[in-house]
């Protein structure tokens, strides 16, 4: 049984239509990767699957439940695409405020942060404010106040934005140890070599799905070499004339 | 319950840091009660009044009616009201009297008006009767006076008031002053909680806790105690500040002040959160203010509203500064007990449930849950 489902979801701002019917499963265990270039409404169909956004229509249901649930979205981990972090607290009292949520406290709370920090690959100085961090210092902080709980299922929208490539490499060997571990991890990003990574890729553009599979079915049925020629292949086929005469929003 | 105490811990830890914030909320309105400190504690404004051919006697009237007098020439006199360098002229002829005034500070110019009227009623020559000695055919002389009871004639008697509320020595600042305490609270609370739920919007911090298993009451309950602990302090510091330092006049209990001063407080907390809904930057919860603050201070009963037109009124008794200023003069000013300021407390906490509720629902743009 998927861990994630979503059926037919549409939204809408004003009267663009941004998410036009996605339908999604995520399985047990695997790292699903959300591929589009920005403003293909990559973010907003993250929030609605994290139940942080009502869709127009469609269905999102969870571990086999119905979303938005708080007793699912405890079990959820999420990554904002903005790093989300109290700029004027320091990086133990972020992980403090959202430990306290998920009822982390005292020594419990001691332990889940060291270990959120260390699968994020960040040492932190306990008396520095947020604000003085560097955006990739600011983007693993972000990424630990989202493992904090040892969510089951982790939503994480562009989490390795900004990072350095050594950096990005250590979090990426982490997300496949959790997903070994039973982590079922859903991810977005728009760089190529990030998407390989993953074990199913959904290619997206302009709020709908052009292809779903495996890196190497989707190159192989595109007979292209690289994800990119493979992603261009399947956006001629789907949409042979651009979609959007209008000027795009950018909905990130 | 316990996500209610995480949030407030949260906004406090935040408050700990800032410490300009911190600075500002309790500074800015420190300055501007020690500028109402000196403002208060400057005494009276004497008129200056010219004169020209008044006798000494209307003089020294005028003197002890608190006027300063200098004589001056007609012309000279002119020229300086004209200039306003002077506040009044007084010229007599005989006992007519001709008085200019400088005129464009009404305050002023009833102070040279009062002045005059004291000086004239001082001087004013009662008619006296005398009966004219009568000397008999025998040569002896009879005083008349001593047998017709004759009426003497006396200036009436100005009866000392007496006062319900207040003293004699209270002045017009008095009667603003419990005004401005509430009206400062509400304006600095406004801004801050207002800015920073609106930073929380554009951070993207408040979706990120609105992916945890948080209630959307939760978070709401959690800021109105995180910042009303704050706006406790910064309350107390304003009203104990306006009493006890500058010398407000408050007729009555100093915790009912500090009562009625939070519930405004809480209610410019409540709306200020809302508020902060339309706002898409800091900026704009200062454009806001203008809207939403702004008119109601000036309909908040601080000038008199009895003689405008009615929708105006009906209007002023939608503002909850209108309850928050009635209970501050109630209890400042009447020195009222909770009695006596009932009705506008409980109009002022049904704003802030109100206001709670509906930020709930706000919420609900996010989540349904």
């Amino acid at each position: 049984m998927p861990v994630l489902t979503a059926r037919d979801i549409y939204q809408r701002f004003g009267h663009q239509e941004v998410l036009r019917g996605l339908s999604l499963d995520v399985e047990p265990g695997e790292i699903l990767g959300l591929l589009g270039p920005s403003g293909a409404g990559k973010t907003t169909f993250v929030n609605v699957l994290a139940g942080v956004a009502e869709p127009a229509s469609g269905e999102v249901t969870a571990f086999g439940e119905k979303m938005p649930s708080l007793k699912l979205m405890r079990r959820m981990g999420y990554m904002a695409q903005s790093d989300a972090l109290y700029m004027d607290l320091t990086a133990g009292e972020n992980l403090a405020f959202f430990g306290a949520i998920y009822g982390l406290s005292g020594s419990a709370l001691k332990t889940a942060s060291a270990r959120a920090l260390e699968t994020a690959h960040l040492i932190v100085d306990p008396r520095k404010l947020v604000r003085d961090y560097s955006g990739g210092m600011r983007r693993r902080l972000s990424l630990a106040t989202a493992l904090l709980h040892a969510p089951e299922l982790l939503i994480l929208d562009e989490p390795t934005i900004g990072l350095d490539p050594l950096h990005r490499v250590d979090i990426w060997d982490a997300f496949r140890a959790m997903a070994a571990g039973g982590t079922t991890i859903l991810v977005t990003t728009h760089v190529m070599d990030e998407a390989e990574r993953c074990d199913r890729l959904s290619l997206i553009r302009e709020g709908i799905f052009i292809a779903q599979g495996t890196p190497a079915e989707l190159k192989a049925s595109a007979k292209a070499a690289t994800l990119e020629d493979a992603f261009l292949h399947f956006a001629r086929i789907a949409m042979p004339e651009p979609a959007f005469v209008e000027t795009e929003r950018c909905v990130d | 319950m316990r996500n209610t105490f995480a949030v407030m811990a949260r906004i406090l830890h935040q408050f700990k840091h800032d410490k300009r914030t911190i600075f500002m909320m309790i500074i800015a309105p420190v300055i501007a009660l020690f500028i109402l400190n000196i403002l208060f504690g400057s005494p009276a404004y004497e008129p200056l009044i010219l004169t020209d051919g008044v006798s000494s006697e209307f003089t020294s009237a005028l003197e002890d009616a608190d006027a300063r007098i200098e004589a001056a020439s007609a012309e000279d006199a002119m020229q300086r009201l004209d200039d306003a360098t002077a506040d009044g002229f007084i010229a007599a002829d005989g006992d007519t009297y001709t008085v200019w005034v400088e005129g464009s500070d009404p305050s002023t110019t009833g102070k040279v008006l009062r002045a005059l009227a004291s000086a004239i009623q001082a001087t004013a020559t009662m008619p006296t009767i005398e009966l004219p000695t009568v000397t008999l055919p025998n040569g002896m002389e009879l005083d008349l006076s001593e047998y017709i009871d004759l009426p003497t004639f006396e200036a009436p008697a100005i009866p000392d008031a007496q006062y319900v509320h207040g003293d004699p020595d209270m002045n017009t600042f008095d009667f603003f002053g419990p005004v401005f305490i509430g009206i400062f609270v509400f304006f600095f609370v406004f801004i801050t909680s207002g800015v920073s739920f609106v930073r929380e919007r554009t951070g993207g911090t408040l979706e990120r806790v609105m992916a945890t298993p948080i209630r959307r009451w939760e978070i709401v309950l959690g800021y109105v105690l995180g910042f009303g602990v704050f706006s406790l302090i910064q309350t107390f510091i304003v009203t104990w500040a306006a009493v006890y330092w500058v010398g407000f006049t408050n007729l009555g209990n100093f915790w009912l002040v500090l009562a009625v001063a939070e519930s405004m407080a809480l209610v410019s907390l409540t709306l200020g959160i809302l508020v902060s809904e339309f706002a898409h930057t800091e900026f704009q919860v200062i454009q806001l203010l203008q809207i939403i603050v702004i008119p109601q201070i000036l309909l908040s009963g601080m000038f008199d509203l009895s003689q405008t037109p009615q929708w105006m009124q009906t209007l002023s008794r939608c503002f909850p500064i209108t309850y928050g200023a009635e209970a501050m003069r109630g209890v400042m000013l009447r020195g009222w007990d909770l009695k006596g300021i009932g009705v506008d407390l409980a109009v002022l906490w049904g704003f802030i449930l109100v206001f709670i509720v509906l930020n709930v629902f706000a919420l609900r743009k996010y989540r349904r849950i």
